[in-house]
């Protein structure tokens, strides 16, 4: 059965529980930071840090407003980090959340590009990449313990909810649906379809990219690759066809064959 | 911006160049001796020999910039089409191989000149396949950047072609700076080169044919060209594409902290400055005298705008 994390920003209080809980349950190291300027912190996700919540300061309908979103891996259904791998080290499990093997990763970094989240970090230390792992990573497996993910568990207002992907998509349907009715147009489910279903979806109050800079329609990042290797062929074959047969057509002006000094 | 964390830095800048340079310095002697009906064999072989060095840098440079270093040989135990990484491993060490046993048949047909015979045949059909690995080589180098979500490297299907036309541009005008070093040792009669030489490779020495440089400059100079409108091509498609993460990249690169390298270092010094230079020689001899030097210098400045492109796309799309 495929499972999923619903985070309804609209009761969320940005008291970053669950961003401590990321961080002791997978016994991340704390990282030393510098003021930002804003409540925010770390600045970015990194190897130590898995979770984060996101302030977003603006204005809204003439109100300054202050928003908070989750920020942390959304296992995508068609996820850009598996299919970049080289080594086959990132797969989805069986409930649909996306997984690094540690025993296997070569820590290239092409994950960290190719992800449209910005999600996976380089561990530099340790020389794997490292993101969420929906708390399955080995040894500190929290679902085949019968539990929820820890960021869910701690979270003191019920703004992160963790079950069945189907039944949480109705509930974040239903919550869009009581926005919408509550002078909330703009609201939206976000990861209901983006890149296959995410398993981590998002009830937002307002436009996904105009306000929470979200990508309004991610891609795979191999998306377009037949063309990109099409550009690259088309050009190497324009380039071998014409100057160098213009140039080394007039065989005559050149010595004799292989092997002889001066010629060859 | 901070250079130094980006996660693709400077050994990927220089193992792409190194290994898109490899690849175009074997298509350009391939065909260049294909062309002229196989009269610059020295030229061929000097591409492959060099070719395995540059190919060598790009391969340890690649194994540097994995974080895991000792599991390499992952990749080698795990083929995975949809991954460029993958392929792009695949390709490399393809490439690597048949110049390797090209290399091998050319040393030992002339310890063994009864082997001529089958050498000769073999490193033909190798050839072959050669070309058509160096053309995937240069191309995988682009497509491995663009194959991203960093809007300013994938939203245009054109930076895997910008990659190709660089690497050529890179590998015509390295075959011209080692054929002018290899021409101008062969005139020093330093013994350990001449041994060198004699031991691998011809009797007769290792000399390029004059004529054979001139021509390579003169496509030197449509490669650049073509480079040019490239470049300009890549630039349109960004400016129109609309992303505000595509158009930032191109604003550093253009107008921002990058601008000073793109236009003097890439443009000016890398580009225009060696068009200039060897189109106003077209119709004399490259190899010598004070034209030899303005030809080296012209095809030198070519080999860093190679590495200039790869840096400066690379930082742009990370900044």
């Amino acid at each position: 059965m495929s499972k999923a994390i619903l985070f309804d920003l609209t009761k969320c209080t940005a008291c970053r529980g669950c961003q401590v809980a990321c961080k002791q349950w997978n016994e991340h190291k704390a990282e030393e930071t510098s003021n930002q300027g804003s409540f925010e912190n770390p600045k970015e996700l990194s190897a130590e840090t898995w979770l984060k919540m996101r302030f977003i300061e603006t204005e809204r309908n003439g109100k300054f407003d202050w928003l908070f979103l989750r920020r942390a891996c959304l296992h995508c259904e068609e996820a850009s980090c598996a299919v970049v791998c080289p080594v086959g080290a990132i797969f989805k499990t069986e409930d649909g959340f996306v997984h690094i093997d540690q025993e296997w990763c070569i820590g290239c970094g092409t994950c960290t590009q190719a992800c449209p989240f910005h999600v996976p970090h380089i561990d530099h230390h340790a020389g794997l990449a490292m993101k969420c792992s929906a708390c399955t990573s080995v040894g500190y497996n929290r679902l085949d313990a019968g539990l929820k993910p820890a960021c869910v568990s701690t979270c003191p207002t019920g703004a992160l909810t963790f079950g069945d992907r189907d039944e949480l998509v109705s509930a974040g349907r239903a919550q869009v649906d009581k926005l919408k009715a509550n002078g909330h147009p703009n609201a939206y489910l976000y990861g209901e379809n983006e890149l296959g279903g995410l398993h981590v979806m998002y009830v937002l109050d307002d436009s996904p990219s105009a306000v929470y800079g979200l990508p309004d329609d991610p891609k795979v990042a191999t998306a377009d690759v037949v063309g990109k290797w099409l550009s690259g062929l088309v050009t190497a074959g324009v380039l071998t066809a014409l100057p160098f047969w213009l140039v080394f057509k007039r065989k005559q002006e050149l010595a004799g064959g292989s092997g002889k000094k001066g010629g060859a | 911006m901070n250079i130094g964390g980006m996660e693709w830095g400077v050994t990927l800048w220089i193992d792409l160049w190194a290994a898109g340079m490899a690849g175009g310095a074997f298509l350009t002697a391939f065909l260049a001796d294909k062309f002229s009906g196989g009269r610059l064999k020295n030229l061929f072989k000097l591409a492959v020999c060099t070719g395995i060095i540059l190919a060598l840098v790009g391969v340890a440079l690649l194994l540097s910039h994995l974080g895991n270093i000792l599991w390499f040989w992952h990749m080698f135990v795990t083929v995975r089409p949809e991954s460029v990484l993958s392929l792009g491993g695949w390709i490399l060490s393809g490439w690597l191989t048949v110049a390797c046993i090209m290399l091998v048949l050319w040393i030992i047909s002339h310890y063994a000149r009864g082997l001529k015979s089958f050498a000769d045949k073999a490193t033909n059909v190798l050839s072959w396949v050669g070309f058509v690995l160096s053309i995937l080589l240069m191309t995988y180098t682009g497509v491995l950047i663009s194959a991203s979500s960093e809007p300013f490297w994938a939203i245009t299907p054109l930076l895997p072609a910008v990659f190709v036309v660089s690497a050529v541009a890179s590998g015509v005008a390295w075959l011209i700076v080692v054929s002018l070093v290899v021409n101008w040792l062969n005139t020093t009669g330093n013994r350990a080169w001449n041994w060198f030489i004699e031991q691998f490779f011809d009797d007769s020495g290792w000399q390029i044919d004059s004529v054979a440089i001139s021509k390579l400059a003169k496509s030197l100079v449509v490669v650049i060209v073509v480079e040019l409108v490239v470049l300009v091509a890549f630039i349109l498609w960004l400016s129109a594409s609309g992303s505000p993460a595509a158009t930032e990249g191109l604003r550093l690169l253009t107008g921002g902290a990058l601008s000073l390298w793109f236009w003097v270092g890439l443009i000016a010094a890398g580009l225009i400055a060696p068009l200039i230079l060897l189109a106003m020689n077209w119709k004399r001899d490259f190899s010598s005298g004070i034209l030899a030097a303005i030809t080296f210098s012209s095809a030198g400045l070519v080999v860093l705008g190679g590495l200039l492109v790869r840096a400066l796309l690379l930082i742009a799309g990370q900044a």
